[in-house]
């Protein structure tokens, strides 16, 4: 811990608190355009979201613990923070060697295997096959934004709980989901 | 006139590829282009294909600009963050590159240097969304720019591999991203292709973007052999190694028969031009490009 009469190096101060985007640079940046790149598809929401406090933090590894008593065993869970299982049929995207987020790459052999491990399924192809199965192929539709890297290795549920990420997308009826009904570009 | 205003005068238009040296040599890639001058509309320049170290595609670029082509700077997300993207954006930008086609790059552990760390913080589908972005005028951060790019934006499509309706899931997500050329990997089996191409046409996804197939000329059929078991994702009609097999002169035939995928090609509804891709045999391209007929119309 570190004494409030302690010298801190202005480094330091700002890995402890981060100081505020200086005047000048929020003078050029008109009200409001900070949260227009937050819309555009790509992009996290929220992903300037601030540390976590030392409270936070110590609760967020209490959550991740019970969470990884679920996560892992089921889903090989990769603790990125950012959980997309409901739109993946619960089948963790993580666990693709280029860590995708929105599809497979293209590399997937005839068979399906992984171009890295060619003993391995591609994980894409397996949430393909499984939303088939389950019928929530219209889930693979939505555009995940970038992910938020801050996040990795803390608790999804509570980055949910505290809006840091998007909720899951369960039902049909989620506004999340966008189809191809959906007026698209 | 430039490549975007070709795509949208819907002219057919022809693009090639070229790899860039590996050495510091540029007029390695000034003789290169040399021979395509007149024979093709653009040249794609490619970022460390097959994750084995090039010259920069963005250096590439500019050299071939400089020559007076129009060059299509290929950016993949595994050498890159995101605010190495942003800046070699900016960079390109301001050196003239109008083009760019975005892709999530082959895994380095199928290159040379397996040992090292891949980054991809960004998937293909992120980095056109993040190229939208830059080009309404905003940095990822929001912070504004002066001066906003304006790249015409490219992406990929593997026409080929499994399962196909995933594919187009995909290819839907990037031309809502903001993809508005579609470059696909070699065709080697027409009969796929054109499947492919009608349930792209269904999704009406050709009317938002130029769907470019690719063309790969051979020189044997080992050429054949080795890339259907060493490149993933290949689709290789079995008609395609017969014919190239038996050929007294398999160079001939490797040309006779990407003239007569060109030309199968050129029928179907939706297809917007060809991307040649001749590996390791660049020199091929005009001969191909006279012998198909696809003299671009300036």
């Amino acid at each position: 811990m570190i004494q409030p009469d302690q010298k801190l190096t202005t480094a330091e101060r700002q890995r402890i608190a981060p100081v505020p985007a200086t005047g000048s640079q929020q003078k050029s940046v008109p009200a409001g355009v900070r949260t227009r790149p937050m819309q555009v598809p790509g992009r996290a929401s929220g992903s300037s979201g601030p540390p976590m406090s030392a409270r936070e933090r110590r609760f967020s590894r209490f959550l991740l613990f019970l969470e990884d008593l679920v996560k892992v065993p089921l889903f090989h869970c990769q603790h990125c923070g950012e959980c997309v299982l409901s739109s993946t049929a619960f089948i963790c995207s993580q666990n693709c060697p280029k860590r995708l987020r929105n599809g497979p790459c293209g590399g997937t052999r005839e068979d399906g295997t992984c171009e890295v491990y060619p003993d391995r399924k591609c994980v894409w192809y397996r949430i393909y096959r499984r939303s088939r199965l389950l019928r929530r192929v219209q889930f693979l539709y939505t555009i995940h934004p970038m992910h938020n890297w801050s996040l990795e290795g803390t608790s999804a549920w509570l980055n949910v709980f505290r809006k840091r990420t998007a909720g899951p997308t369960l039902f049909k009826g989620n506004g999340q989901t966008q189809t191809r009904s959906d007026p698209g570009k | 006139m430039t490549l975007q205003e070709k795509i949208a005068q819907h002219r057919f238009v022809v693009c090639a590829e070229i790899a860039p040296p590996q050495g510091c040599d540029g007029n390695a890639i000034r003789e290169k282009v040399k021979c395509l001058h007149g024979c093709v509309d653009a040249v794609n320049i490619t970022d460390n294909q097959t994750a084995i170290v090039r010259l920069s595609s963005m250096a590439a670029a500019k050299i071939i600009l400089d020559e007076g082509m129009e060059p299509i700077m290929q950016m993949t997300c595994r050498d890159r963050n995101r605010l190495a993207i942003q800046s070699d954006l900016l960079g390109a930008a301001a050196l003239g590159i109008r083009n760019l086609l975005c892709v999530t790059g082959d895994h380095q552990s199928i290159g040379d240097q397996p040992e090292a760390r891949g980054v991809f913080d960004l998937d293909s589908i992120q980095l056109i969304a993040a190229v939208a972005t830059m080009n309404s005028g905003f940095l990822l951060s929001g912070t504004e720019l002066t001066g906003p790019p304006a790249y015409f934006i490219g992406a990929a499509a593997n026409p080929c591999a499994e399962p196909m309706e995933m594919r187009l899931i995909r290819l839907d997500k990037k031309i809502r991203a903001g993809a508005r050329f579609i470059q696909t990997q070699p065709v080697f089996d027409l009969e796929r292709f054109s499947l492919w191409l009608e349930r792209v046409a269904a999704m009406g996804l050709h009317e938002h973007a130029a769907i470019l197939p690719g063309i790969m000329p051979v020189r044997s059929a080992k050429t054949l052999l080795w890339m259907k078991k060493n490149v993933p994702g290949m689709r290789i009609h079995p008609d395609c190694i017969r014919r190239l097999s038996v050929a007294r002169n398999p160079e001939e035939e490797g040309l006779r028969l990407a003239v007569e995928t060109i030309d199968a090609l050129k029928g179907m509804q939706g297809v917007r031009g060809i991307h040649i891709m001749p590996a390791r045999w660049e020199n091929i391209t005009p001969t191909l490009v006279k012998e198909a007929n696809l003299q671009p119309a300036n």
